[in-house]
């Protein structure tokens, strides 16, 4: 536990990259060096393996909208060539992120939009809003599921 | 009250996931500089652990032949299923 977070804090705080790499080379062939983070840097090598059941898993769920659906797009992208994809990891991490704090959002407006008495009968959309909700279900941008 | 969503746990899990990810590509890369990384620390792990390399066989044997065995029984089942509905069919 205690190499995790010293690796993860590693990770976070040290831009300098040929500095690390450096470091961590001549680190890895030192016999001295802790083998708990050697362990934890074994772990970080092989990353894909959770990382790709995750994707499946969450990819899988019982809710098919173009959120989940995508995810089984980038699993699918991983397999056709893992070097692009670890190459173009960014996206999937753009992705993750921006659906995590799109979602607070869309709640945000849900309860603006369920104070509005003229938008809602008994808390169900009527009209066009209908529509909207039913687009935004689709899409993967609710969080009813 | 206006905070009332909880993002679910995978939800985290890829985020982290990911950001592990994206920070291991940039500091090790995913060519010659990794695989440089990865034999170092294999070598060194079974310099370190002699238990690693007994271990490391068997996990890979009981691995292998778990897929193979799985692989087997749903090509069995699936003949199963196929005949049940041939016969399904013709009667």
């Amino acid at each position: 536990m205690w190499a995790f977070f010293k690796l993860l804090s590693v990770l976070i705080h040290d831009k300098n990259k040929n500095l690390f790499t450096t470091k961590l080379s001549d680190k890895i062939n030192k016999p001295e060096t802790n083998i708990f983070f050697q362990l934890a840097l074994w772990c970080l090598i092989y990353l894909e393996t959770p990382m790709m059941i995750v994707l499946v898993l969450m990819g899988l769920t019982i809710k098919m909208d173009l959120y989940h659906v995508g995810l089984l797009f980038f699993f699918v992208f991983y397999m056709i060539a893992p070097r692009k994809f670890n190459k173009n990891i960014k996206i999937l991490l753009l992705y993750a992120s921006f659906f995590i704090v799109e979602k607070y959002i869309y709640t945000l407006v849900e309860v603006i939009l369920q104070n509005n008495i003229c938008c809602m009968v008994d808390g169900k959309p009527t009209g066009v809003l209908n529509h909207v909700y039913i687009w935004m279900e689709a899409l993967g941008f609710d969080t009813r599921y | 009250m206006l905070w009332r969503y909880k993002p679910k746990a995978d939800q985290y899990t890829l985020l982290l996931l990911s950001f592990l990810l994206y920070r291991r590509v940039q500091l090790l890369g995913v060519d010659e500089e990794f695989e440089k990384t990865k034999n170092a620390t294999i070598r060194v792990l079974k310099d370190k652990l002699p238990l690693c390399k007994r271990f490391g066989a068997a996990v890979h044997i009981v691995y292998f032949h778990t897929i193979v065995i799985a692989a087997v029984i749903i090509f069995l089942t699936m003949l199963v299923y196929m005949a049940h509905n041939f016969i399904n069919v013709i009667s």
